[in-house]
């Protein structure tokens, strides 16, 4: 077979096109193909090789002129597929080459069509089905025994499953816990497409990050959730504003960190840039990490070179350095543990032995007074009566003397004999009385203290050093306290604005009854023993004293956080309270030897008993963990934490020894880009730095 | 002599290209610019990666509306295949990535690679495969191959009657009915033809090689004319081979693009139904 050039002319071959839907059966099994074709739906066409033609010609008779229609039908059968046939057309117009009809195929095009089309079709099935199978639009809900069936399914509504956080968090109302946008109903999704809502809106009815109404009202919002570092710059009306999702991005999976943040999101806003913490980082500040305010007082140096090195107290040393004392963990800080654990071993017994003297019986100025309160215990009033004796027992002898002078000169016997008789009887009560009168005298030189007790002088607004000033209220309060016990106490303080309950706690109503009767029979008490430290209350001789049962004793702070209250107060003896109770010396104030008594002019007059587990600086965060590995072998925590040396100055012209002094030198920047550092230990600001402040969850959300 | 004419669609498929690498790169700065602002450039991005696709979908229109004065199909092409490229760097720089989490966007997203990839794939084949064709030495259109074949069989059969006719022995009739006939009912060796190798031309050979020490001098005429015809199917297989593949890519790359277009309409209205 030569190669025809020509073969596909027109006249030689049917005209072939590729958009042409369907081709010839027997052209598709590779058969020769008929030379009509498959119609454009597909039917076959080729049954027959041509339609024939009808023509109509008319002949006219060359004789008779006579004209004829003369009907033929003609094949068309076109030149491709060899031209007229000879047979022709049948005589009713039928195409006399019949063939067997074939079964059109779809071409490659159409096919592809049909292919597109069930994609299209399967895609939206898919999505459909798999709506349903994720729990519908409104995603997970719980069945009914409260499980989360649905949860991790196939979704074509989920654009992943939200992290291990807030798996959970779709358990009540599903997709429109976070998507406020749409309901649950195919209307309110389908119209939530034009509704444009903010999702970081929902963050914030679980979230809080410092505002203050946030727990008062949970559905309260305040901008300072969307704010810049949100409550720290309260007062920056310029500070630029964020959303949630501008960082925390979900639907990335159960393991996914939802919390990264870059170090140019914070380049974004500071206007300080840098180009990484060992390049550039500004330096940090000067006492860095302890300029802030601290609670506890420890001079660390005095310990390590002068106490923990003392023979007398060597065997209460710690053992294992720092990490004997720093033995809590909190937010990958090492923080002091409990005072039993560190501290109790030397000092608990000083404690025990700091009484305060809450109120002592004084000397009144006036007598009366005395017997008043004598007569409240029920004792007899001695003073006046051997007086009030003598001279009656005086006036009575008087007209006998008068008398026997008479007789005497008128020398009338009888009567100078009853007379004398009269005398004797008089001498005798006479000397009775001077006996009572003796004793009355003695009773005069009272058992009792000079002055009241700071306490007890605030207590009764008096000064405490002038017995004109208190005797009335400090009588009052003797003799209520000889009936009554603690009451008249209790009601004192609780004018003060203090908590009796708590400050009183453990004080028995026999006690004060006990003692201040005994002062009024002008004796000392005497405790059937002596009071051990830390026995509570005591009563010796004169006074009622507290002794702390030991750390952290609640009467003591009771008494503490009295005197804070009454601080700076102009009332009568409220300074020489405040004094006793914050002055570090032998009562409650000697628990600021070691705890930091709130400045003078501070707003929030309480002590900081306890030492904060939330960071004071709430942008920073240091984990010590991973760097304990990496210690120098023999300067262990020293590798970072290095004391002052003596004399040393800081920066701030603090200098060591203070006694309450930071004695340590600030964190050299040098020491963390020993390892920080490109090639080393990541540097990220997130590393050290956090985004929020105070974030937490809001009351009722859990 | 190898005639070089000036290719304008090329300097025109180059600016394309660097238009598009421009688009791209202001785009994933400015992507990225509003991350550092903690904002989301994903409503942006992913309008334009949608317009994107859109935009590759009307190449198709665009055959199909041929008799319309629409520029030519290389432009065409050009822009399809630039815009497709385009695409790909959009997706990455909508998605931050190349994968997604979830169950329908990871479908989604397989969809997209798949889409991408054939389309790659096709556009390199299909500058490949014509220069095969050309190097066959033969010119044929793809529908009218069955044709080709069933004529190449009738003048097979023909070569076949003659040598029996003309020498009365059955050896030639044999040989057509027994080893040749199958052959010639179809296309062969389609796998060897795309991948240009030399099997059915060695099939054929040997085939040949085996029967011409068995004819006779009367045979040889109809043996030749029966040789050139299996000759000829060799070429127009290959045609088929070549040209059915060419056809085939298309076909699969149109149909993923369905479907991920379908998705990527979901996937608009699902994100503004929950992510606005």
């Amino acid at each position: 077979m030569t190669e025809d050039k020509n073969r596909f002319a027109h006249d030689r071959s049917p005209y072939e096109r590729p958009n042409f839907p369907f081709r010839c059966g027997r052209e598709a099994a590779f058969g020769k193909p008929c030379p009509r074709g498959p119609s454009a739906g597909g039917d076959c066409q080729g049954v027959a090789d041509c339609t024939p033609f009808r023509t109509r010609k008319i002949v006219t008779n060359a004789e008779t002129g006579e004209e004829t229609e003369i009907q033929r039908w003609e094949c068309r059968r076109p030149q491709y597929a060899g031209g007229p046939c000879a047979e022709g057309p049948r005589p009713d117009g039928t195409c006399s080459c019949i063939h067997p009809p074939c079964a059109p195929k779809p071409t490659i095009r159409r096919q592809r069509g049909r292919w597109a089309l069930l994609a299209v079709g399967a895609m939206v099935a898919m999505a459909l089905a798999f709506v349903g199978a994720a729990g519908g639009i409104i995603g997970p809900k719980p069945d009914a025994d409260g499980i989360l069936s649905h949860v991790g399914w196939p979704s074509s509504v989920n654009p992943g499953q939200l992290s291990g956080k807030h798996e959970q968090f779709t358990a009540k109302d599903g997709c429109i816990s976070c998507h406020v946008g749409h309901s649950d109903t195919l209307t309110g999704w389908a119209g939530a497409i034009f509704e444009r809502t903010t999702i970081s809106d929902s963050c914030v009815s679980c979230h809080s990050f410092g505002e203050k109404q946030a727990d008062a009202d949970p559905k309260a919002q305040s901008p300072m959730a969307f704010a810049a570092h949100n409550t720290k710059f309260p007062n920056r009306a310029d500070a630029p504003t964020a959303t949630c999702t501008g960082c925390h991005t979900e639907h990335k999976g159960v393991d996914a960190s939802i919390t990264p943040m870059e170090d140019g999101q914070c380049s974004a806003c500071h206007t300080t840039k840098f180009d990484s913490f060992s390049k550039s980082h500004p330096k940090f500040g000067a006492n860095f990490p302890h300029e802030s305010a601290r609670t506890i007082k420890f001079p660390h140096g005095k310990h390590l070179e002068t106490h923990f090195v003392d023979q007398r107290y060597i065997d209460k040393a710690p053992k294992n350095g720092c990490v004997s004392c720093h033995t809590d963990q909190v937010d990958g800080r090492l923080l002091p543990g409990s005072f039993e654990n560190g501290c109790a071993a030397c000092h608990e017994l000083a404690i025990k032995e700091q009484g305060m003297v809450v109120f002592g019986l004084p000397e009144l100025s006036d007598p009366e007074l005395t017997a008043e309160a004598r007569d409240s215990c029920g004792f007899p009033v001695p003073q006046l009566e051997p007086v009030r004796a003598t001279l009656e027992a005086l006036a009575e002898a008087l007209p006998t003397m008068q008398a026997l002078g008479e007789n005497a000169e008128s020398g009338n016997l009888n009567g100078v004999m009853s007379g004398v008789a009269a005398l004797s009887e008089a001498q005798a009560a006479i000397a009775e009385a001077q006996e009572e009168l003796a004793e009355a005298v003695d009773m005069s030189e009272a058992v009792s203290l000079d002055s009241l007790s700071p306490i007890a002088a605030f207590l009764l607004a008096v000064p405490a050093d002038d017995a004109d000033e208190y005797s009335e209220a400090a009588a009052a309060f003797l003799i209520a306290a000889a009936a009554e016990g603690q009451v008249p106490l209790a009601e004192a303080i609780d004018a003060k604005g203090g908590d009796a309950n708590v400050l009183l706690s453990g004080l028995s109503p026999e006690l004060v009854t006990e003692v201040t009767c005994a002062w009024a029979a002008n004796t000392e008490y005497e405790p059937k023993q002596d009071p051990e430290p830390g026995a509570g209350w005591t009563a010796q001789e004169l006074q009622v004293s507290y002794l702390p049962t030991g750390h952290a004793d609640a009467v003591t702070k009771g008494w503490i956080a009295l005197g804070l209250a009454n601080r700076g107060s102009e009332d009568e003896g409220a300074e020489a309270f405040a004094k006793l109770v914050l002055s570090a010396g032998d009562g409650p104030g000697r628990c600021f030897k070691c705890h930091v008594a709130p400045a003078a002019d501070a707003e929030k007059q309480a002590v900081q008993w306890v030492i904060p587990r939330v960071d004071a600086r709430p942008f920073t965060a240091f984990n010590h963990d991973p760097h304990l590995n990496v210690l120098d072998q023999v300067a262990g925590c020293a590798t970072c934490h290095r004391q002052l040396e003596p004399g040393e100055t800081l920066a701030d012209g603090q200098s060591r020894p203070g006694p309450h002094a930071n004695d340590f030198k600030p964190i050299d920047q040098a020491t963390c880009k020993d390892c920080h550092r490109p090639g080393g230990v990541r540097q990220d600001c997130s590393l050290c730095h956090r985004y929020h402040s105070n974030p937490s969850i809001r009351k009722g959300t859990m | 002599m190898i005639v070089r004419t000036v290719n304008s669609v090329r300097p025109f498929g180059y600016t394309l290209a660097g238009i598009g690498a421009a688009v791209i790169a202001g785009l994933a700065y400015y992507s990225h610019q509003e991350h550092l602002k903690l904002s989301d450039a994903t409503f942006v991005t992913g309008w334009v990666l949608l317009t994107a696709m859109v935009s590759l979908a009307l190449f198709n229109i665009r055959k199909r509306l041929s008799m319309m004065p629409m520029g030519r199909a290389a432009y065409w092409l050009a822009l399809h295949v630039v815009i497709g490229l385009f695409a790909v760097g959009m997706f990455i720089v909508h998605t931050g990535g190349i994968w997604a989490t979830g169950f329908y966007e990871q479908v989604m997203a397989g969809l997209f690679w798949a889409t991408a990839l054939s389309g790659i794939f096709g556009w390199l084949y299909q500058r490949a495969m014509p220069r095969r064709l050309t190097r066959i030495g033969y010119e044929v259109v793809y529908e009218r191959i069955p044709a080709e074949i069933a004529a190449l069989r009738e003048e097979a059969e023909e070569a076949a009657l003659e040598g029996v006719g003309a020498s009365g022995e059955p050896t030639l009739g044999r040989f057509y009915s027994e080893t040749m006939q199958d052959f010639f009912r179809r296309p062969r060796f389609m796998i060897s033809h795309l991948l240009g190798a030399g099997a059915a031309q060695q099939w054929v050979d040997l085939r040949f090689r085996t029967v011409r020490g068995l004819v006779g001098s009367q045979e040889e005429p109809a043996l030749a004319r029966l040789e050139a015809a299996a000759r000829r199917k060799l070429s127009i297989d290959a045609h088929y081979a070549i040209q059915r593949s060419l056809k085939l890519w298309v076909a699969v790359h149109v149909v993923l693009s369905a479907a991920m277009l379908t998705l990527a309409v979901w996937h608009l209205i699902l994100v503004h139904v929950y992510a606005r």
